[in-house]
């Protein structure tokens, strides 16, 4: 067991051991870096890997699940991207025609882990408020995991499909 | 070997964790929607790649705001240690990838027993 191995999760450049090699956009990679030295900057707040720093400022979540919108004229669909989650993982509400999306990603630690090499992936709870762009049918709401995507479909009330507004051209 | 050279460039590379334990390394990847018969990881000389593709929904309904893509995906990593290669093994699981590469028996630290003298 060498030193090294007491701050397991830096990554070490020409050291032995499993490195990333970007393909080849000098952008995608320098991006990756800076993030990268984001990432390091406030994971070396916390004593263990994974506590949120308590610096002021911080998100006050430790994973931001990405999502995408999207919407038809009859309903509005929601994705999330929750690796590793299932259904009781993840708690759905809507409030005020927002869905919010809480629960938490758990860091499973391999049994006998001796240190990291890289680390990109992130962990803890979450906590986000989507605003829906139409109005709703809440008694329909319908949401489905599938491989660590959640679908939420929602459909829109009468109202809703009636409101978009035709534009006319003036010739 | 043509269809090498016919990849369509990857839309999005996973985050991957890499964790060493002492009898081998443990790479987790993120990789939520993607299919496992779409997923392809090779070795070649120190070169480990995984690809793989996530599907587009059948309904593709137009997109409001996105922040994720979707499509294929690749990344790579550069292995400098010694892997039994014959027993590297993957498996994925609600969108998490975990691929277990076990050392080399010459790489594994060995106990040194230290004899009375």
């Amino acid at each position: 067991m060498t030193i090294r191995s007491l701050v397991p999760w830096r990554r070490r450049e020409g050291e032995e051991g499993l490195r990333r090699r970007d393909f080849d956009d000098p952008f995608t990679g320098f991006q990756r870096e800076m993030n990268r030295m984001f990432d390091s900057f406030f994971r070396d707040f916390g004593g263990d890997f994974g506590l949120a720093p308590y610096t002021a400022g911080e998100s006050l979540t430790e994973f931001e699940p990405r999502i995408n919108v999207k919407e038809s004229k009859d309903k509005v669909e929601i994705t999330a991207e929750l690796p590793g989650m299932k259904e009781d993982d993840v708690e759905l509400t809507l409030d005020d025609n927002n869905l919010v999306l809480k629960g938490e990603k758990k860091h499973e630690k391999e049994t006998d882990e001796e240190g990291y090499h890289v680390v990109e992936r992130s962990y803890g709870s979450f906590y986000r408020r989507v605003p829906v762009p139409s109005e709703i049918d809440e008694d329909n709401v319908e949401a489905e995991f599938k491989d660590g995507v959640l679908n939420v479909t929602l459909p829109k009330t009468e109202t809703g499909k009636q409101k978009s507004i035709k534009v006319k051209s003036n010739k | 070997m043509m269809e090498e050279m016919e990849r369509k460039k990857p839309v999005f590379s996973p985050d991957l964790d890499i964790v060493e334990k002492s009898d081998g390394y443990v790479v987790k990847g993120d990789m939520p929607g993607a299919s496992s018969d779409s997923i392809e990881i090779n070795l070649e000389g120190d070169l480990l790649t995984i690809r793989g593709n996530v599907a587009e929904s059948t309904e593709e309904l137009p997109a409001l705001y996105s922040e994720y893509k979707v499509g294929d995906f690749e990344t790579t990593l550069r292995i400098a240690g010694e892997i039994d290669r014959d027993k590297i093994e993957a498996e994925l699981k609600d969108g998490i990838l975990t691929v277990n590469m076990p050392k080399s028996e010459k790489a594994k630290p060995r106990q040194i027993k230290v004899n009375a003298a």
